[in-house]
């Protein structure tokens, strides 16, 4: 068991090596696409004569040709030296170090509650146990993955600053306050509810769970009287809602840019908005690696899940 | 000699099962939800024509300093915006931010996803992995992220933006495609036609696109301006996709955002609401039509 799963992981790890080599590659191509020269990123071209930038263009390499300037680039990100930010001079490592937690906190407890929500939503609709609450909460979800998640923040801002007189911002600074302490969770259950997959979600679950329901080994269990989620639980809910975080955390990731600038949330995506305002592109292409690597990682925790729930699974 | 059977009925409450076996509510649902979609892309090409041909309600950059912020009244129907501008006519004109960029988009998508979709479809073992590499790589990459980096490298227009989009839902146009001529080719009236001498391109054109792919397409071209709308209003939103005075509906809810915080909720929520219908008329029927799409296919 432990070794089909090892064995798994390390299958996904090699797919997922490469794949992020071709992301590497793709992002160095854009940035040798992009206009300006890149010497003007560490040095003041005006203050310089030409032969002073000539100079510095050879110490960093600049006029070797293209496959020998991505290897040194590709080996300097594989040591974690992803340059420095243009805007604060910073290790963009160190940012994004600083930075990651904070909106992997946010992103993963975002998905909780979408998955929580839509699971809920779906179990109560495909056994049609409680028909009205079924329809209203799909109807709920369809309305929420159309709402723009923007605007479902200022509401959600202006209802706590209001009717609870707190401000839910993250600010830097701890404050006290009888709700504060609950502040961060309030952009949890925006980007959990706003982003825009939950009716999708819903509806890949409920798909799932009705094509599960109507399987012999269910009928059977529910013939002989045993509960029915001990039965349900693999088939039904693991194997579908592993896939779904794999494929869903893309959009939770390009959410939390919106939610953590909406709420002044200081971690990754709010960075990705300000480099995107500064084209401090350093930082941007490490965040695209970052969130890169975080993805494959889930489609990893995706295959061991499910090889680990139907060994068959394996290759 | 005669059998005689009796048949008991017995009267009781339906069981979950013969629940989940009626599911006549859910097609009444589906029709409704491709009626409701048909209805916004007819209301979104209405107000797109009307504003291109400038038969607004008001003049959509006419300041008003004696009607600002004001809610929807029989002069201004859907209220006015903080410089007493008509939101209606600004609503109107932000259709023009991502209709033609979003058919770009949709179009590239479309076009090329039927080019790799086919390909790998009917020579699997040339293109089938190429094809996957794609999907996947493009599977690894948050749009929204992916999109901020063009613009901090190229500081793109909002018809280049969504170009990108498109690009990056070609692999998964291909891949339904894909999907779906694998078990088409193995019907035997393509292999019967193909047997026939009939034209591989007759073949993939009329039987396989046409008469099989068109739901498919039809529910990525509809997801895909969906999204598109959703991308451009939200980079329109963040500062990047149109700027002010070009109206779109997600700068202007940006625009109404300090009023918001004091209690004039309108002016962040009229562009909201568009928004919302839009972008659930479009999803909504590919969400309900996906299912039958595929299977189709199977």
């Amino acid at each position: 068991m432990l070794r089909r799963i090892g064995t798994t992981v390390l299958q996904e790890a090699i797919r997922s090596g490469g794949l992020l080599l071709v992301v590497t590659f793709g992002m160095f191509a854009l940035l040798s696409l992009a206009p300006g020269d890149p010497v003007s990123m560490y040095v003041n071209v005006q203050s310089l004569s030409p032969e002073e930038v000539e100079a510095v263009r050879h110490e960093l390499g600049l006029d070797r040709s293209f496959p020998v300037r991505y290897g040194a680039w590709l080996s300097r990100i594989a040591q974690g030296d992803l340059g420095t930010s243009l805007r604060s001079g910073r290790p963009v490592a160190q940012d994004l170090w600083e930075t990651g937690w904070r909106t992997l906190f946010l992103t993963g407890s975002a998905m909780v509650l979408t998955l929580l929500f839509s699971s809920v939503t779906a179990y109560l609709s495909a056994t049609e146990r409680h028909p009205s609450w079924a329809s209203a909460l799909t109807a709920s979800g369809y309305a929420l993955s159309g709402v723009p998640v923007y605007w479902l923040g200022y509401v959600v801002i202006y209802v706590a600053t209001t009717r609870f007189n707190v401000f839910p911002v993250m600010s830097g600074t701890s404050t006290s306050g009888t709700l504060q302490w609950a502040m961060f969770l309030v952009p949890v259950f925006v980007l959990g509810l706003g982003n825009g997959t939950v009716s999708e979600v819903t509806r890949h679950l409920r798909g799932h769970l009705e094509t599960v329901l109507t399987e012999d080994y269910i009928r059977t269990a529910r013939a002989k009287g045993a509960r029915l989620w001990r039965h349900l639980y693999k088939d039904g809910f693991v194997m579908p809602l592993s896939s779904l975080v794999a494929s869903k955390t893309p959009y939770m990731l390009g959410g939390a840019v919106i939610v953590e600038q909406v709420f002044n949330w200081p971690g990754m995506g709010r960075l990705a908005w300000q480099a995107a305002l500064d084209r401090d592109y350093p930082v941007l292409l490490g965040i695209t690696l970052v969130a890169a690597l975080v993805i494959r990682a889930g489609h990893m925790l995706k295959e061991a899940t499910q090889v680990a729930v139907n060994p068959q699974l394996a290759s | 000699m005669s059998t005689y059977v009796a048949y008991v009925e017995v009267q009781s409450d339906p069981t979950l099962w013969e629940r989940i076996r009626s599911r006549r509510s859910r097609k009444k649902g589906k029709s409704i939800a491709a009626a409701y979609g048909v209805l916004v892309a007819a209301g979104v090409v209405l107000a797109y024509l009307l504003s291109l041909a400038g038969w607004l309600p008001a003049d959509p950059d006419a300041m008003d300093l004696g009607a600002m912020n004001q809610l929807p009244s029989a002069r201004h129907l859907l209220g006015t915006d903080f410089v007493g501008r008509d939101l209606l006519a600004r609503a109107m004109v932000g259709t023009q931010a991502f209709f033609l960029p979003g058919l770009l988009s949709v179009g590239v998508s479309l076009l090329f996803g039927t080019l790799f979709g086919v390909l790998a479809g009917f020579w699997p073992e040339r293109f089938a992995t190429p094809v996957g590499l794609f999907l996947q790589l493009m599977e690894s990459l948050p749009k929204l992220v992916l999109v901020l980096l063009v613009i901090a490298l190229f500081r793109p227009d909002i018809y280049l933006i969504l170009l990108v989009v498109g690009v990056t839902n070609i692999p998964s146009t291909a891949e339904l495609l894909r999907a779906k001529i694998a078990t088409l080719k193995r019907k035997s009236y393509i292999e019967a036609a193909l047997a026939l001498g009939v034209h591989p391109a007759r073949v993939i054109g009329k039987h396989i696109l046409w008469l099989h792919g068109r739901g498919v397409l039809l529910v990525q071209a509809t997801v895909g301006m969906g999204e598109a709308i959703l991308i451009e209003t939200s980079l329109s939103y963040l500062g990047f996709g149109v700027q002010e005075p070009t109206p779109s509906w997600g700068n202007m809810v940006a625009l109404g955002k300090d009023y918001f915080f004091r209690g004039e909720l309108w002016v962040s929520t009229a562009p909201a609401i568009p928004i919302l219908l839009t972008v659930l008329g479009f999803y909504l029927p590919g969400d309900v039509l996906r299912p039958i799409a595929e299977e189709r296919a199977s």
